[in-house]
């Protein structure tokens, strides 16, 4: 579980992360919605470890980022925007072997657990490949399964989809769904509306720093009087920024 | 510790399977016999010590006979045609030099431009220098002067070296050749190295995936600067291999640092162990500084670019640096500018190897730059704990 509970963060003296709070529970996926610059990914930073709350708390299973963040690190998984980025030079096993062990995994268990994700990803033909020539939806995929493969119970996803082909979407969504089968928190920013309507349990709106929805995706959208989520995303910025 | 020994062990897998660094390790093993291949043939092909091309002009029949008398005892000289303009076959290097005689009065006119004709046409001078103090000898002796009478000093003239006469004098070769060479590869063998890992990893985006792991920021520091390390120390003795088959290959390059085209290999001479420990302190301190400072460029640097420009810097100093200690005397250089980063080192290796060094220049040279050293580290740690890291 995440919970986020009245945190701010400025840069100098622009406020980026203005109070705000939502909870993303376990066996559910959380979409976390919003414009460019509108603080998502430094929201999901801040969950990450990577930066620090000016205010509030965040906890990560009951682990608080800044009290016991090596704590908080064992329970995520965290898959930056867009990453597509990897050692080049390595082959995916070893990208993901490398991932495993700073994760603080033996071999034996990195290696089990290489092999499950490989199945579950459809890997198994370029595990032993360098990475240099893979297509974008490949290389998706070894950055999913370095993300993931220390068995995190909280996954955060920045963008998971984006630039990837319609065969690499949906193997990317079909796991994001096996991962909340399995009663990971997940929590997904995306653009992508056909996403938000196919995985999200639960949404969060920010614009401008602030959340301005929270709830379950079917009790917003009965809110807003809509079965479209993209009409439904427009009519909450558009009221927001009134 | 199994982190940084898991992650050093990952960059040196990654830095060898790079075909960049491949080339840049082993570039200078392949170019540098090459290089002073072309340059030795260049210094010792162009000298002429018989058969000068030269264009003779003698104004008078008398001047003529004068020229034969000089000359054509001795295979010095080789007569050459006017092709187009006396000076200008001069100037474009088809003839040494111009021999003009008009009326006794004898003048020679060379291309100051061209290295190669110099020496050849000091040749000349000397030869007219000595036959003229011939003819002065024999006239005198003809009018039944005693010439041992006439010598004012017994001098011939030739120097002899220190090292000649005691074993310990030094060696101006290598003071000559080794701080430049060793200075210069250190500062700039990691600097490749030290941009991948650190805004490489930035711009990829595997830096932020690196931090979100188990791994502490210290080791993840530390096992970066000690591949830097590695990398560095690698690429110097490569390097000092290469310089050895180049010289061993072509011996005449080594003319290039000693003005000397006859030179050999066996001119250098490292004299003692107790040198060759001081060369190895002062340059492991010296690549400690540099890779902290390639650390701290790299790790400030947001994109590939930013860090390669930054670090430009870093291979332009030494050089200059390099330069400006070829044309000072060691032995007045001052304990405080030991204190100076970079220009202590290439003073102290030039000192080690002329055999004036003190100790306290040693320990002044390594302290400083392990000092310097320990300072930028604070401040690695500082950056890298930043916030400011990966705001971009």
């Amino acid at each position: 579980m995440i919970t986020v509970s009245n945190v701010s963060k400025s840069f100098g003296k622009a406020q980026i992360i203005k109070d705000i709070s939502f909870v993303a529970q376990p066996g559910q996926i959380t979409g976390f919605i919003g414009a460019n610059g509108s603080g998502k990914t430094t929201t999901m930073r801040l969950i990450s470890t990577i930066l620090k709350p000016d205010c509030g708390s965040i906890e990560v299973d009951g682990a608080d980022v800044v009290a016991s963040p090596e704590e908080a690190r064992k329970n995520l998984g965290v898959l930056f925007g867009g990453d597509v980025s990897l050692y080049n030079r390595l082959t995916a096993w070893e990208n993901i072997m490398y991932f495993a062990k700073l994760q603080g995994m033996t071999d034996d268990e990195a290696e089990q657990r290489i092999r499950i994700l490989s199945n579950l990803l459809d890997m198994d033909k370029f595990l032993f490949k360098r990475v240099a020539g893979f297509s974008r939806g490949m290389r998706q995929k070894v950055s999913f399964a370095k993300s993931i493969v220390h068995n995190p119970s909280v996954i955060l996803l920045d963008e998971p989809s984006t630039g990837l082909d319609i065969y690499s979407i949906r193997d990317v969504q079909d796991f994001i769904l096996t991962c909340k089968e399995q009663g990971k928190t997940v929590l997904v920013s995306t653009h992508n509306m056909h996403e938000i309507e196919r995985l999200c349990d639960n949404l969060v709106i920010i614009a401008d720093g602030r959340i301005i929805r929270n709830g379950t995706k079917d009790e917003i959208l009965r809110n807003e009087g809509t079965d479209d989520v993209m009409e439904m995303f427009f009519r909450i910025a558009e009221g927001a920024s009134r | 510790m199994n982190n940084y020994l898991l992650i050093l062990k990952k960059e040196l897998i990654d830095i060898f399977r790079d075909k960049r660094s491949f080339i840049t390790l082993f570039i200078p093993v392949l170019l540098f016999p090459l290089m002073y291949f072309f340059m030795g043939t260049q210094l010792s092909g162009g000298n002429l010590t018989e058969n000068i091309p030269c264009i003779v002009e003698c104004e008078t029949d008398s001047d003529r006979q004068l020229y034969e008398a000089i000359f054509n005892r001795t295979s010095l000289i080789e007569e050459t045609a006017v092709s187009e303009d006396k000076y200008t076959d001069l100037k474009k290097g088809s003839v040494y030099g111009i021999v003009e005689i008009s009326n006794g009065k004898i003048t020679l006119v060379c291309n100051q431009n061209s290295a190669k004709t110099i020496s050849s046409m000091n040749l000349i001078n000397l030869h007219l220098a000595a036959f003229s103090q011939q003819i002065f000898n024999e006239s005198l002796q003809q009018q039944g002067v005693d010439m041992s009478q006439l010598k004012a000093l017994d001098y011939s003239g030739a120097m002899t070296d220190l090292s000649e006469l005691i074993p310990d004098a030094g060696n101006s070769m290598m003071a000559s050749i080794a701080p430049m060479m060793l200075v210069m590869v250190i500062m700039s063998g990691g600097v490749s190295v030290a941009v991948d890992l650190f805004a490489g990893e930035k711009e990829k985006g595997t830096f932020e995936s690196l931090l979100t792991t188990q791994v502490s920021r210290m080791a993840l520091l530390m096992a970066k600067f000690t591949a830097i390390l590695v990398i560095s120390l690698l690429s110097m003795v490569l390097s000092i291999a290469a310089y050895v088959i180049s010289f061993k290959l072509n011996p005449g390059a080594l003319g290039l640092y000693t003005g000397n085209p006859n030179a050999d290999l066996s001119d250098i001479r490292i004299i003692s162990v107790s040198q060759v420990l001081c060369v190895v302190a002062v340059c492991f301190t010296l690549s400690l500084f540099a890779v902290s400072v390639m650390t701290l460029l790299g790790i400030n640097a947001k994109t590939v670019k930013e860090a390669q420009s930054q670090m430009s810097l870093i291979t332009i100093i030494p050089t200059l640096l390099s330069g400006l200690t070829m044309f000072m005397d060691s032995a007045s250089i001052s304990d405080g500018a030991m204190l100076i980063p970079v220009f202590n080192t290439i003073a102290s290796i030039k000192m080690i190897f002329l055999g004036t060094v003190q100790p306290i220049h040693i320990i002044l040279s390594s302290v400083s730059c392990a000092v310097y050293s320990v300072i930028i580290w604070f401040i690695c740690v500082k950056m890298l704990n930043s916030e400011k890291l990966l705001r971009g």
